[in-house]
């Protein structure tokens, strides 16, 4: 018997690119790429556990699988099926994690960075499974303008470029208090780090706090604390910003403002605190 | 392994003491990060110093803060100074329990960077209310294992029963 397939329909998507597998308390949260597919219909992504076969399903990474077993480890493989049931080659596996009881306060991950100076520090496929996030930061730059003693840290949420950012800053440096702010911007732009002004070994700090982030149906707001002080010079700066999209924070990335380079022992670390 | 964020050591004063030091303190975490309540026998700003094996008593330590009383904002600064003043006017300590502080101690053990200090105080006493923020140095990129509260004032006025101060580890992964 000849079996007539809609071509259309029939298409095959590829098999999606597995990512990383993070552990939570008796979940994993699954990371991939899409599926290729040439096809006219939608795809819809399904996370399974080995062992134990749990799934987890939806339309775009990550999937969290739910009902494991802290202290089991798991490998996770995802399989892409379109609306007209025609199912992709599963992914390779993922790597192995084991779920166990989370504390309320987890480091998430930690960037570092080496003797080759960065233009850009990022963190992604963040989990959905805290509260709130909070980026805690040392960072020297190699702004070199005269007279400047810091820089500017522009920070924007799921490479959202468009101008979708507020921000405002409370700031003092010693002598003065000032004020500044926008809306409608592509970053949100908060006052951090050190410069070639500032003796070698000083360094900006700064505490980001990212409330809410995976909540849906709100802004996410971030609220600031950052200064840099060196025997000469100094600011203290409180800063608030606001990222105008009720999408749930999957990425951060920061730059320096001027094109200017994070350079060596910058380290950022983004911390997940449960609610 | 230490879990991310981890007590290490609380004291809560039964009576006065001229001073709070935690010591010893492990170098297995990232951040530092100590929260307080007090007030002082006698009108005093509260300071502190950081060390390693004993605190740092020379000119090595700066500060930058900005605060608001109600009726004004100030910024002021000072360098090469012998402790760290959290603060100006508004960072006043009364004989009274409302006053509250937090102090990050950034990457306190490493020993290629000087130290850099964020702190935040709610001053809710009669005398100086007001709210401080502040960043400060210790121009030394010695780990830090011992840091020591007191008031300003070297004269046996104390910090007063009641007060509590808490240390935590922040470790980064």
């Amino acid at each position: 018997m000849t079996r007539i397939i809609s071509i259309v329909g029939g298409m095959q998507p590829s098999a999606p690119t597995i990512g990383t597998a993070t552990a939570g308390d008796t979940t994993a949260s699954v990371a991939f790429t899409a599926s290729s597919y040439i096809g006219k219909g939608t795809i819809t992504y399904t996370a399974t556990s080995s062992p134990g076969g749990f799934t987890a399903t939806g339309a775009s990474s990550p999937l969290t699988v739910t009902g494991l077993t802290n202290g089991t480890a798991y490998t996770f493989t995802v399989v892409g099926t379109t609306n007209y049931g025609v199912a992709s080659v599963a992914s390779a596996a993922s790597n192995s994690i084991t779920p166990a009881t989370q504390s309320s306060y987890e480091s998430i991950a930690t960037v570092t960075v080496g003797g080759t100076s960065q233009s850009s520090i990022s963190f992604t496929s963040i989990p959905s499974t805290f509260k709130h996030l909070q980026l805690r930061a040392i960072s020297k730059t190699n702004r070199n303008d005269a007279g400047e003693y810091q820089t500017t840290l522009n920070m924007r949420f799921n490479s959202d470029s468009g101008s979708n950012y507020s921000y405002h800053r409370l700031i003092g440096n010693g002598s003065s208090i000032s004020a500044t702010g926008g809306g409608s911007v592509p970053y949100m732009y908060f006052y951090f780090g050190s410069s070639v002004t500032n003796p070698a070994n000083t360094f900006g700090v700064g505490v980001y706090d990212i409330l809410d982030y995976a909540n849906t149906n709100k802004y996410k707001t971030v609220r600031v604390l950052s200064g840099v002080e060196d025997n000469t010079y100094g600011t203290i700066n409180l800063g608030s910003g606001a990222w105008l999209n009720t999408n749930a924070v999957t990425s951060i990335s920061l730059i320096i403002d001027s094109a200017n380079d994070f350079t060596q022992y910058t380290q950022f670390a983004l911390y997940g605190i449960k609610g | 392994m230490p879990a991310t964020y981890e007590p290490i050591a609380t004291t809560t004063l039964s009576s006065g003491a001229t001073s709070v030091s935690f010591s010893s303190i492990s170098s297995a975490y990232t951040d530092l990060y100590i929260v307080g309540q007090t007030g002082c026998s006698t009108t005093d700003y509260l300071t502190f110093r950081v060390g390693n094996g004993s605190v740092d008593t020379g000119s090595n330590y700066s500060y930058t803060y900005a605060e608001g009383n109600g009726s004004g904002a100030t910024s002021g600064r000072s360098s090469s100074s012998s402790k760290f003043y959290v603060g100006a006017t508004a960072s006043i300590m009364n004989n009274s329990l409302d006053y509250s502080f937090y102090i990050n101690i950034m990457n306190y053990s490493n020993t290629t960077t000087r130290k850099t200090v964020l702190n935040r105080i709610a001053n809710n006493n009669s005398s100086f209310p007001g709210t401080t923020a502040s960043v400060g140095l210790w121009r030394s990129t010695s780990a830090i294992n011992i840091v020591t509260i007191s008031p300003d004032t070297n004269d046996g006025r104390t910090l007063i029963s009641g007060s509590i101060f808490t240390l935590y580890g922040i470790k980064a992964a």
